[in-house]
């Protein structure tokens, strides 16, 4: 029986060698304890979410952790997917890097972060186009959607997606957030975005925020 | 075929090198053209910056 | 005034600019304009990526409307005939959407850190060249591909020559830079090239030994020789080109706090200490945002660091810096998406805001790639201005 606060303790320090021993110890021991385990790690992101916002962590740190998290997951899915630790219903979004934007690493952390904050995220990839974005918005029901771009020109593909959803009748049903180095709140109100973040925690925040209205 | 196997040693290393270095025109100044130890730091030069690409 | 005097003069501006302590007769203003510049002359970008005539036509067309004391950028950016010699090139090249992707490709895996810090020719040679070229990668790469190789780079390097001389003879430019003066830490090289955004980030947490290695390694073929280099120049700046040295960073903007006291600066450290005994300058370039790491640059003489920021504002590192000059200033967002007044009203503040007594170079925030980037009515707006303020 591992102790679920170290467990969030190690997470949050990124301490691979140490999470990794206590989740291989939770499946060693049947996975019954595998959605406290997965609990104790979304804890552990909250941890470094907190430490970026100090200024203690950076860019690389909540890589990492993007990258731990996902092996975290690897290592418990089996168990979590047999009903032995279900998570709830999620709220479901959709995150992509816009047209013509090949960046993906905001995007990816930010994947990471949402997931560890309940979100079921549909990850479109890069250099998405703004009818793929509203197709799958449409046929999966999708209401909340996050933008990511590195490049300039990604502005232009995020207003051009927003308009997509207005020429499909979409727009009001949809609450649309955007990301990246070249986004502001000047940059917001040109696209007509319903809100814009430069940090993981913020974007997680306000989709959350959405998520619970919705 | 005879050029084909020997054009074969070109990605090992240093075998590689050494074959290019003997074998390629360089734009190395005259003095520098037969000098053995400035065509392979050209062409490791070069090798670097393909990789960079 | 001859050519010659004036591209000597626009020199003087950029170091008068750069010295803190004398007030050039104008502010000078750089061009950090790149593919747009293509688009801007009518070309697309691969026609002009692939013909030097066309490229050479695009950059004294770009001084012939603009009308600028420098340009940083002349066609180097994205040498992409040497890489496809060989048949493979990182850069995609999109003309209908006007823009230029580099798809990152790591060289080197976690967990042969240790094998490139061994040997970095030799992995450099056959693992890294395998990673980027099929040919090398089959084994069917020949020497007649490699000859292409050869000459295309003579090419590149016939046309840099052509065109620096052409915009110093028949333009008046200097030439950004002084020749070799360009430094390359290995930690940078490891984030751009060797490993990637995502494989760096991984290696500082999970084997700090391996990427220290492997930095070492690096550092003693790109950033050594550099170094030493600077070391046995003589003393001065050279008084031709608008700057000394240029130190452009990408890697910083992955590191905490503590992998930069460790991995980057001590790096810059020892190059800023040899530009400042040497009483040279440099244009330094940090990617993103450098506002963490200004309490760094506190104690450096005033005259050695010329900080061009990207993110941060400019205003605010005049306060918080005032050891060190600036260049730049003029955001992107705003030339491409702002009124003519606007433009015009940013720079009138700049200048009197941050060159009434010295100490600023106008140019572009980040290097203006995109169509939308910049509106071309904008720019003769912003250019007019600086011609007529500075009388």
């Amino acid at each position: 029986m591992i102790d679920f606060e170290e467990l969030a303790q190690a997470m949050g320090e990124l301490d691979e060698d140490a999470v990794k021993e206590m989740l291989n110890e939770v499946m060693a021991d049947g996975g019954s304890q595998a959605a406290k385990a997965m609990e104790a790690c979304q804890k552990g992101m909250d941890i470094v979410g907190s430490q970026f916002e100090s200024g203690e962590y950076f860019v690389g740190d909540l890589i990492f952790a993007g990258e731990l998290m996902t092996d975290a997951v690897g290592i418990l899915k089996d168990a979590l997917v047999s009903g032995d630790g279900g998570s709830g219903t999620k709220a479901k979004m959709i995150l992509c890097t816009v047209k013509d934007d090949l960046h993906d690493i905001g995007k990816n952390i930010v994947r990471s972060m949402l997931e560890a904050g309940g979100f079921e995220v549909t990850d479109l990839g890069i250099d998405v186009p703004p009818e793929k974005i509203v197709e799958t918005a449409r046929e999966n029901n999708i209401r909340i959607v996050g933008l990511s771009g590195v490049l300039t020109l990604a502005i232009d593909s995020m207003k051009n997606t927003v308009d997509a959803f207005k020429a499909a009748g979409m727009r009001d049903d949809v609450k649309i957030i955007i990301g990246g180095a070249p986004v502001s709140a000047d940059a917001c109100a040109h696209v007509g975005a319903d809100a814009w973040a430069i940090n993981p925690q913020e974007t997680v925040r306000i989709c959350s925020d959405w998520a619970a209205q919705l | 075929m005879e050029e084909n196997r020997k054009d074969a040693v070109i990605p090992t290393y240093p075998e590689g090198l050494e074959y290019l270095a003997e074998n390629l025109r360089l734009p190395l100044p005259p003095a520098l053209a037969d000098n053995m130890e400035a065509r392979k730091n050209f062409i490791f030069n070069l090798i670097g910056t393909l990789v960079r690409q | 005034m001859t050519n010659e005097e004036l591209r000597l003069y626009r020199a003087k501006l950029f170091r008068d600019a750069s010295s803190l302590e004398r007030k050039p007769e104008k502010i000078p203003h750089m061009s950090f304009f790149v593919t747009w510049k293509i688009l801007d002359a009518g070309y697309k970008l691969s026609e002009a990526m692939n013909d030097y005539d066309i490229m050479e036509k695009v950059v004294r067309r770009h001084q012939e409307e603009y009308g600028f004391d420098c340009i940083l950028e002349m066609g180097a950016r994205n040498a992409i005939r040497i890489p496809m010699a060989l048949g493979n090139c990182s850069y995609y090249v999109n003309d209908e959407a006007g823009t230029v992707n580099y798809v990152d490709k790591a060289i080197c895996e976690h967990d042969e850190l240790r094998e490139l810090a061994a040997d970095v020719k030799k992995f450099f040679w056959e693992k890294g060249m395998a990673r980027k070229y099929d040919k090398w990668a089959d084994g069917t790469v020949t020497l007649e591909d490699m000859q292409r190789v050869v000459d295309e780079q003579t090419a590149f390097m016939q046309y840099m020559g052509r065109i620096t001389q052409i915009m110093q003879d028949e333009y008046a430019l200097p030439p950004y830079a002084a020749p070799k003066g360009y430094g390359y830490i290995g930690l940078d090289f490891m984030f751009n090239t060797v490993r990637g955004i995502r494989g760096l980030s991984i290696d500082m947490r999970k084997d700090k030994g391996a990427l220290q290695e492997a930095c070492a390694a690096l550092n003693e073929i790109y950033y050594k020789p550099g170094i030493d280099a600077l070391r046995a120049a003589p003393e001065g700046p050279a008084m031709h080109a608008a700057f000394d040295y240029d130190l452009t960073l990408l890697c910083h903007t992955i590191l905490n706090n503590k992998q930069f006291a460790e991995y980057l600066w001590p790096f810059m450290k020892e190059t800023l200490d040899v530009l400042a005994e040497k009483k040279m300058t440099v244009r330094l370039f940090m990617e993103g945002s450098s506002k963490r790491f200004w309490e760094y640059f506190k104690d450096v003489p005033k005259g050695v660091i010329v900080m061009h920021p990207e993110q941060d504002d400019v205003f605010e590192l005049r306060k918080e810096l005032p050891n060190v000059a600036i260049l730049g200033g003029m955001p992107v967002s705003l030339l491409g998406t702002g009124t003519k007044e606007q433009c015009v009203d940013r720079v009138r503040r700049l200048f009197e805001e941050l060159g009434r007594d010295g100490g600023f170079m106008l140019t572009q925030d980040k290097m203006v790639s995109f169509r939308n980037d910049a509106n071309p009515e904008n720019v003769k707006a912003v250019c007019n201005f600086v011609r007529e303020y500075n009388g």
